[in-house]
């Protein structure tokens, strides 16, 4: 938490910023649906291969990363914070 | 919370709901009086004044804590012991993020979530996808299940005080109670809806006293269960992260999110009763959710699981349970809480398609209207299960759109909460909440990926 806090104002401006169609914050929870993908891929070549785990490990760290960012609040703007 | 001057009346928001504009003034404001009161009493005069005050979370447990739960929670028992309890409060208590996040929505926010969605990301994801698919859809698919379940229920009570009473009959008198109990929602001034909900309380009560006394009966390891408690344990392979993934997404949902923000609004919930709403989402759900399963799981847990006897549906797994609970009282006690199970489910369904409908079309919600009326007895066409009817294809596509919809309406509630457009200076600034809701709207996904993975047979 005190990451998110002190890089807060730069991802708080991107999560806020309109990139074509959309917010950072949906753009975030588009990446973070692909990466839950990619990490269930690997999991389900590893039950049927017993490989995988290249994906499962990528498709996890992009998980936890689109979540860490997704989870900075947007704290700008109010007064006495 | 500022302290108001002696003498001065309890500020009340202004009610919007059409639901709480049926409430007296008074009694709105009589309530807001003993919010301030409690807020500077000790913490068990205040927990003993918000559980008498609460209600909504309570009709959201009842709402949950249906066939479906019950025979999930009633097959783990019988098939993995107490293994698994650690998933209940696990899933449970993620689902609390989201539910805080409607406690905001209804108190601080003050609108109807529906309504906001459709404004702020289309009617695709309000009307659509929470409204009639989340919500009212579901309220009448899974109702088939409970007037199944119930319908068999009474006829296996029947026996009991000498009479037969086939479910082919007993289905009218299943439809007749819950019809009335539907209807009284938000009628007589207020009234109505306190009865609904004081049923929906004494139904949970009757669950946990009738459970727990079966559960006394057959015994428990406590050991087994506290090491199921804490210690997380999946079976191997596809079939442990299939449970997990449903368990942890499922035990609260799309319905339970829309009914407690409509149902705190129709109690005439306003910015001072966030801390009401908290408290009734964690003793009202959570507490209740996670008990009874637990004494469920515990029954079948002691019972079936040594024997190796894992029957599929839940009045097999009732039946097959019967002669293990030895006296006969024990017997009628089991099928009593098991009774309350459904009665209770059609009811806050009802309610929450009702609620849903309105919304989807634009209506405004008068409980004493006949398309208020039609709207909340849509669900009972449900009775056709007391002759084993069961629109297989619905289920199927029903089932289909949920699994895609589910994240897709949890990522709007995640934008809502922190959208500074609709909730100013009250949006989420916390990053433990939003981390929270993160984790769930995750696990909706994972529901929905391995969906299609399924479909397209990688799965």
């Amino acid at each position: 938490m005190g990451t998110a806090g002190s890089s807060g104002s730069a991802l708080q401006r991107l999560l806020k910023r309109r990139i074509g169609p959309w917010s950072g914050r949906v753009w975030g929870l588009v990446m973070n649906l692909a990466a839950n993908a990619v990490t269930l891929w690997g999991v389900s070549s590893l039950l049927r291969t017993g490989g995988g785990w290249a994906w499962i490990v990528i498709g996890g760290m992009a998980t936890v990363a689109c979540m860490a960012v997704l989870a900075v609040p947007d704290r700008t703007g109010d007064p006495a914070e | 919370m500022s302290e108001r001057p002696p003498g001065e009346p309890a500020a009340r928001d202004p009610v919007d709901y059409p639901i709480a504009q049926k409430i007296p003034r008074e009694v709105l404001d009589a309530e807001a009086e003993r919010l301030t009161e409690l807020r500077q009493a000790p913490i068990h005069r205040r927990a003993g004044g918000y559980a008498r005050l609460a209600g909504p979370g309570f009709m959201a447990a009842a709402l949950t804590l249906g066939a479906g739960t019950l025979t999930s929670s009633m097959l783990s028992g019988a098939t993995f012991g107490y293994r698994t309890l650690w998933l209940i409060w696990l899933s449970c208590g993620l689902g609390l993020f989201m539910m805080a996040a409607m406690a905001r929505f209804t108190c601080k926010g003050g609108f109807r979530i529906i309504q906001v969605q459709n404004r702020r990301h289309s009617w695709l994801i309000g009307s659509l996808m929470t409204a009639l698919v989340g919500t009212a859809a579901v309220a009448v698919i899974f109702n088939f299940g409970q007037v199944a379940l119930g319908t068999h229920l009474i006829e296996s009570l029947a026996p009991f005080a000498g009479f037969s009473f086939p479910a082919e009959y007993n289905w009218i008198v299943y439809v007749a109670v819950t019809s009335w109990l539907i209807l009284s929602y938000g009628r007589r001034g207020g009234t109505g809806t306190r009865l609904v909900e004081w049923v929906m309380k004494a139904g949970i009560a009757i669950m946990i006293a009738a459970f727990g006394a079966v559960l006394l009966v057959v015994g428990v390891d406590w050991g087994a269960a506290a090491r199921g408690t804490f210690v997380p344990w999946l079976p191997g392979g596809g079939e442990g992260l299939d449970l997990f993934i449903a368990s942890s997404a499922a035990a609260v949902g799309v319905m339970d999110w829309v009914f407690f923000n409509y149902a705190g609004l129709g109690r005439g919930w306003g910015r001072n009763h966030e801390s009401l709403a908290r408290f009734d989402v964690i003793a009202g759900l959570f507490l209740p959710f996670v008990l009874v399963n637990f004494l469920v799981i515990g029954v079948f847990a002691a019972t079936l699981f040594p024997q190796g006897i894992t029957p599929e549906s839940a009045p097999e797994l009732a039946a097959a349970l019967m002669p293990l609970l030895g006296p006969t009282w024990s017997q009628i006690l089991f099928y009593v809480g098991f009774l309350a199970v459904p009665i209770t489910t059609t009811v806050g369904m009802s309610l929450a398609g009702a609620m849903a409908i309105h919304e989807a079309f634009g209506w405004e919600p008068d409980t004493s209207s006949w398309r208020w009326k039609i709207s909340a007895l849509l669900p009972q066409i449900a009775f056709l299960a007391a002759w084993n009817a069961r629109p297989v294809w619905l289920v199927i596509a029903i089932a289909a759109f949920l699994s895609l919809a589910n994240n897709v309406v949890g990522w709007s509630m995640y934008l809502l909460l922190n959208d500074r457009k609709v909730l100013g200076a009250d949006r989420s600034k916390s990053y433990l909440w939003n981390l929270g809701i993160l984790l769930q709207v995750t696990l909706l996904n994972g529901i929905a990926i391995t969906y299609v993975f399924n479909r397209l047979g990688w799965w």
